[in-house]
């Protein structure tokens, strides 16, 4: 039961951040769906409010935390450059490109990956925010409340195609 | 202001109602958060465009290079953050006790972040490379 440091970072981004970025994003969108004074006492709404308030600053400080892990973490490693006459499996974005089969792992994959995920942290922040200054406010005001839901999701699909990416990339050639 | 959305709260002295006294006031001026929404737009739409630049120019490209390790994407990850964080600041301080059309800042803020969206995707921003 062994883990090189390279491996730890990337369970740590890819895993563990990332799997609590999906389950807050879970809990977030069901509380801001289920916000709405038609459906909930003062009290329930009170609460809500407060899981909401939490759920999506969890998000936020998640998101940051994985993106900052993943660029300036794994990345550095996923795109060394090989010394000559190195194995290039221990060079993944090399790998990948030397392999005309499996270079679109890389040239569509990683390069889409790399730059859709920032998005995931600016939107998850200003969506906290919002919810936080207008937590009294959102159940009553529908506007605010689907804008809200449609740019958390937005944010979730960055992260789902970071993720998603970023799994099968680890799959085909793996950060060691 | 409005202290609180139900105005039917039985205000007594039981711990709910306590609660419920513990409500913030609601915030009226609806300009704090179109500032928030729309500088998250911004932000987006410059990792966009800093990206579909970066393959438009190799000099840029090589500009944005601030951090070798990560490359040109350590430019960009700056300049989208700092496109965020002062707009936020600057849109935060003007509209700050206004109250505005909040749909139409929402409308604005999704048009940039589509434009994120669109030119982050390898290929649309393949359509401008330089080889």
């Amino acid at each position: 039961m062994e883990l090189s440091s390279r491996e730890l970072w990337t369970v740590v981004h890819g895993m563990i951040l990332g799997a609590i970025f999906l389950l807050a994003f879970a809990g977030g969108v069901a509380e801001l769906l289920g916000l709405r004074s038609s459906y909930e006492t003062p009290l329930g709404e009170l609460k809500s409010s407060r899981r909401l308030v939490e759920g999506t600053w969890v998000m936020a400080v998640v998101a940051w935390l994985t993106v900052i892990t993943g660029t300036f973490f794994v990345y550095p490693w996923y795109r060394a450059k090989p010394v000559s006459g190195a194995d290039l499996i221990h060079y993944p974005r090399s790998y990948l490109l030397a392999n005309p089969k499996m270079a679109e792992w890389h040239n569509f994959g990683m390069e889409w990956k790399e730059h859709v995920a920032w998005l995931a942290p600016i939107l998850a922040t200003a969506v906290a925010y919002v919810t936080w200054r207008y937590r009294n406010k959102i159940a009553t005001d529908p506007v605010l409340r689907r804008g809200l839901i449609a740019l958390f999701s937005i944010a979730f699909f960055a992260a789902g195609v970071a993720g998603v990416f970023g799994a099968f990339i680890n799959k085909v050639a793996a950060t060691r | 202001m409005t202290a609180i959305p139900h105005q039917n709260i039985d205000a007594g002295s039981s711990p709910a109602s306590a609660e419920l006294k513990s409500i913030a006031p609601i915030d009226t001026a609806t300009g704090p958060a179109a500032a928030a929404l729309t500088a998250g737009g911004l932000g987006c739409a410059a990792m966009g465009l800093l990206t579909t630049l970066a393959e438009a120019s190799p000099a840029f490209k090589k500009a944005l290079n601030l951090y070798d390790p990560v490359g040109p994407l350590s430019g960009k990850v700056a300049g989208a953050i700092i496109v965020y964080v002062l707009s936020w600041i600057v849109l935060g301080l003007v509209l700050r006790h206004q109250q505005v059309h909040l749909i139409r800042w929402l409308i604005l803020t999704f048009i940039l972040v589509a434009c994120g969206l669109i030119f982050t995707f390898p290929p649309v921003y393949d359509l401008f490379t330089v080889h």
